[in-house]
Parts: C-alpha cells; structure tokens; sequence
C-alpha cells in the first residue's frame, strides 16, 4: 500500500512517498493485522535506511526501539509511520553518539521509495520534510517522557557468544556461522514489537539457542542447560516465547514484499 | 497529549530566577504535585540554526546520563518535560548555585551533602582509547594533556580537574586561572615545573604540542603553605604530568591524607555556603548599624 511502489517523487505538499499514506483508507477502524504489517515494513526501511547510512547495530536497534514505543503509545493512524522512522533514525544517532545528518536521513529514504532517481533539490519540499523530522523528534521525546535510553541485547550477545564458544570444539565453531546467524536474528528481531515485550537478556539467548539448533550443534550438557548457567531466570518456556514471535516475523515477511 | 505537556509544564510554579550559563536558564520552582522546591534548567534554544537541528545534543546527553546514574554524590534528575521548542529539566533543588569537574558544578544541598552537576559533556565510560574530543573541561580545570590537543584520554583529565579544585579550596581563588589555552599552559608550568620528554614520554608526539621556556616550578609546599605533608602528597600525585602515572580516585583514597586525622566534618555540619537569604540580610544590617554607629561616633568626636 504505501511506500517503495510510489515511484513519482514530489508534489506541491511534500514528498509523494510520505503523503501518499494519508490517502489509502488507513484513518478507518483499527486493524491489528494491518497495523503489524505496516510496521514490519517501516522497521525493514529503518533497517535497510541504517545499513546505507553506515549507523552500526546498537544505532539502528535503538531506532527501531524508539519506533515501536512511541506507537505503543499512539495510534498509527494519527502519526506518519515512515516520518516517525526517520526521525527514530536521527534522534537514536544522537543517543548512541553516532551523528547522522537530516539531509542525509532525506536522501536515503528518498532514494529508498524512489530507486534510480536523483536526490530531493534543495527546495520548500525539502525544507519542509528537515523540519518535519526535526519537529517529529520532539514529539517523539516528549511522547515517551525523555526516556529514550534503552539496553539492548547484543552486549548479551557477544558475551554469551564467547562464553559458548569456549565449549565448542573448535574446529566445529570454525565451520559453523553461529555468530553471525544469531547476530542476523537479533537483528530481525526488530521488526516488531517484540525487542520492547521481551528482556534483552532472553532475547539474546533464544536468538543464540535458535541459531544453535539451526545447525545441529550440541553443547556437552551438565547439571543445567547452558542457557540456564547464562540467564538464571530463563525457562524454556521463554525462549519458545521468543522463538515463536520471530518466526511470525518471518512468515510476515512473506505477506509483506 | 497536547494536554499532557501543557498539564506538566504547569506542574511547577516558578519562584525565582537562579542564575544564567551559556546554554540553559536555571529557576527554583515550586512542584505543585509533590509541594517541593526544585530547581528547573531550561535548555536554550539558541540559535535559529542551533535550533534546526533538533534537540540540543547536549542535553540529551545529560539527560541519559542522570537517568542512569542513581549516587548520593550526583545530583537527582526528577523530570524532563518540554513545551514548544525548549526542554526543561528538573533537579532536586540546591543550596549552592548550580561535565566538568569545576567548583561552580559541585553543589551542595540542604544537609551538606556534596553533589556532582552539569553532566552535558560527560560521556559514558568506554574503552580508554576512543577519540574523543579535547575541547572539554573548563579552561583552569583542563589537563596538560587536553591542552596539548590529546584526543585519546582517559579519567586522568577527571583527577587532575579533582587537584585544581582541591587547590582553589586551598587558596580560595583559582590555582591556575589561564586566560588563552597557551597561557594556560603558561601558569602550569610556572607553577609546576616545564616536563620533559623523561618526566611524561611521548609529550612532545601530541597533536598541539609546543615546547615551552623550561620553568624550575615552585614547590608545592611554598604555593600552599597551609598544608600538611599528607595533603601535599595528594596534590603531588593528582598534578603529575603523565597521564598513565597521575593518581587515580582509588590510589587517591587510599592515600594517608583521607585515614590521618582529623577526620572529615559531617556533612550537616559544615558551615553553608552563603547562609539563608534571612541570615544574609542580618549581616547586613548589622553592618549597617555598625556604620550609622561609626558615623555617630564620628559625629560626637566632631562636637
């Protein structure tokens, strides 16, 4: 419905690509499988839109952070949902003192919705999008009360990783891409609003235990599981949680070409 | 929403107007909610194109600091609201005015206890060889280090801010009150002795190196003749001039100077910085008396 298949770049009231929305019947009823979609579609733009401006991983989840609390709190039918993504961008570049400028931000979606075409010219539309961004920032700060500092799971991660690795045979850890699989599941985990319902702790090790299971790879077993050595907390239970809420991300992402 | 922002800016009563820095406007205020008194910072908008730019980077900054940070010593972020363009930050509310380590952020409250202020360019604590900027620290507080244009640096900036302060106690004026980076450097050396190559290896390989006139330096018990050995063993070390030699805050406390006697004064009873405003006023007219009385004197001498 909206976004990449908007191919006409502008017009008089402002990018064509942000205010084609307002016209596709989304201000009816509430639809909670339509709202979910959309949502996996504008973190996919805040995850692709990160990887081009270069942002590393805790930048780009922060922003995906940002976006899914501020739309716990607000009805996507009140707020442009891809607005609200590139002012996440931006203000989670501040955050994580990771810079990004706004032009930047507006060439890159820009270029996003409309491949192949030359940047915005430097004129009222484009004026006007830079103070929408910058303007949709505040809001977005003041909407979650200045609290805009999140922990994330991929320190978790990374520790869990080496502790893991340990107790591999290490010529089987050499074969096998664990880590980079579990990162890339940590990574798609924030497509939804899942990355704000879980703990990072548990995120992280079901991403791990995911990735561990993918490929066969068995760890000598003690007393305890090893996840349960890692998180005291954790049951199976969760990590099933976890687990099931990333496949349906997943099967989402077929629905959602 | 609208309304939520418009009911939380009206929380708090505006009393009194505190004092103006560069970048924010502080007020003491009323919280209606809770009857308490509170300090509010209202960061500066600031330039048109400051204001482009969105949220100030340094308040936000501070902001993810103090909501972090939960210590006696550190002053208490209680809220953060914004109206408009502006962002206002609520403080628990100081006796003393209010990310540098300089005496006018070291605060102090109503039971004496000392607290740290001003977190807008302090940074979380990373690995010790990130890039970080030299243009931090007030001019007087700044290390040798920073002054010479060191990007990768660590918390010896802190500790050698930490022997200026403990100086400035000493003399109750700044120790080094430079008035240009270079005359910074100047009244350090004078002071302190010109390094060399020998006393801080790789000085010289530092971006802003300049080699200076070779000052002897003065020695420290002559500067702060007050001082016992203890104290000016403490000071020795936190105004050593290589970085990865200076004392840190534990080698600091374990130093005699914090277990000799006597031992430090309870906070509650510290005499206060300034009195209540009340106490102030009698000062002064006591003073006032004491003049008229001087007057009279004068007066009746004359006749």
């Amino acid at each position: 419905m909206e976004g990449p298949s908007f191919r006409s770049s502008s017009t008089k009231d402002g990018p064509r690509w942000l205010a084609a929305r307002r016209d596709s019947g989304v201000d009816g009823e509430s639809d909670p499988g339509q709202d979910i979609k959309t949502h996996f579609r504008v973190c996919r733009f805040i995850l692709e839109t990160g990887v081009k401006l270069g942002m590393r991983s805790v930048p780009v989840a922060t922003a995906c952070v940002l976006y899914h609390r501020f739309f716990e709190r607000v009805s996507l039918r009140e707020y442009e949902p891809f607005l609200v993504a590139m002012s996440c961008v931006y203000l989670a570049g501040k955050v994580e003192e990771q810079h990004i400028r706004t032009r930047d931000i507006i060439n890159v979606s820009h270029r996003y919705f409309n491949s192949g075409s030359s940047p915005l010219e430097c004129d009222k539309v484009f004026w006007d999008l830079r103070d929408s961004v910058v303007q949709c920032e505040l809001l977005i700060l003041r909407q979650l009360n200045f609290y805009f500092s999140f922990e994330h799971p991929h320190k978790y991660l990374l520790h869990y990783l080496s502790s893991v690795k340990s107790l591999v045979n290490r010529h089987a850890w050499s074969r096998t891409p664990v880590a980079e699989t579990s990162w890339a599941l940590l990574r798609d985990c924030h497509h939804g609003d899942m990355c704000i319902r879980h703990t990072p702790k548990h995120i992280a090790i079901a991403t791990l235990y995911l990735a561990l299971n993918s490929y066969g790879m068995e760890l000598p077993v003690g007393e305890k599981e090893w996840w349960q050595v890692l998180c005291k907390d954790m049951t199976i239970a969760d990590i099933n949680a976890v687990i099931s809420d990333l496949l349906r991300l997943y099967d989402m992402e077929s629905k959602c070409i | 929403m609208a309304l939520d922002v418009k009911s939380r800016s009206k929380r708090y009563e505006k009393l009194d107007f505190l004092g103006e820095g560069q970048f924010a406007t502080v007020y003491k205020a009323r919280d209606k909610t809770t009857d308490t008194i509170v300090a509010i910072k209202k960061i500066k908008v600031g330039h048109r194109t400051e204001a482009k730019d969105g949220i100030n980077r340094t308040a936000l900054r501070e902001i993810k600091l103090l909501q972090e940070l939960h210590h006696p010593n550190i002053i208490g972020l209680l809220d953060a609201f914004g109206h408009k363009s502006n962002i206002s930050l609520v403080f628990d509310f100081m006796e003393t005015d209010l990310e540098d380590l300089k005496p006018n952020n070291l605060l102090l409250d109503g039971n004496g206890v000392l607290k740290l202020a001003d977190f807008g360019l302090a940074k979380a604590f990373g690995s010790p060889n990130r890039v970080y900027t030299h243009q931090v620290v007030t001019r007087w507080y700044r290390s040798p280090e920073l002054l010479f244009g060191a990007r990768m640096y660590g918390v010896g900036v802190d500790m050698w801010a930490v022997g200026c302060i403990l100086a400035e106690l000493l003399l109750r004026i700044p120790f080094l009150a430079g008035e240009s980076d270079l005359d910074q450097l100047t009244k350090i050396f004078e002071a302190l002795g010109t390094p060399t190559d020998e006393t801080w290896p790789g000085m010289s390989s530092l971006p802003d190196y300049v080699s200076f006139k070779i000052f002897p330096g003065t020695p420290l018990e002559h500067i702060f003749s007050a001082a016992g050995d203890d104290l000016l063993e403490l000071l020795r070390g936190l105004f050593t001039f290589n970085p990865l030699l200076r004392t840190t805050a534990t080698q600091a406390l374990k130093m005699r100077y914090f277990s000799n006697r006597p031992g430090p004064t309870p906070g509650p009873q510290l005499p206060r910085p300034n009195g209540s405003v009340e106490a102030l006023r009698e000062k002064e007219t006591v003073g006032l008396k004491r003049k008229i009385e001087d007057v009279m004197m004068k007066k009746k001498l004359i006749f």
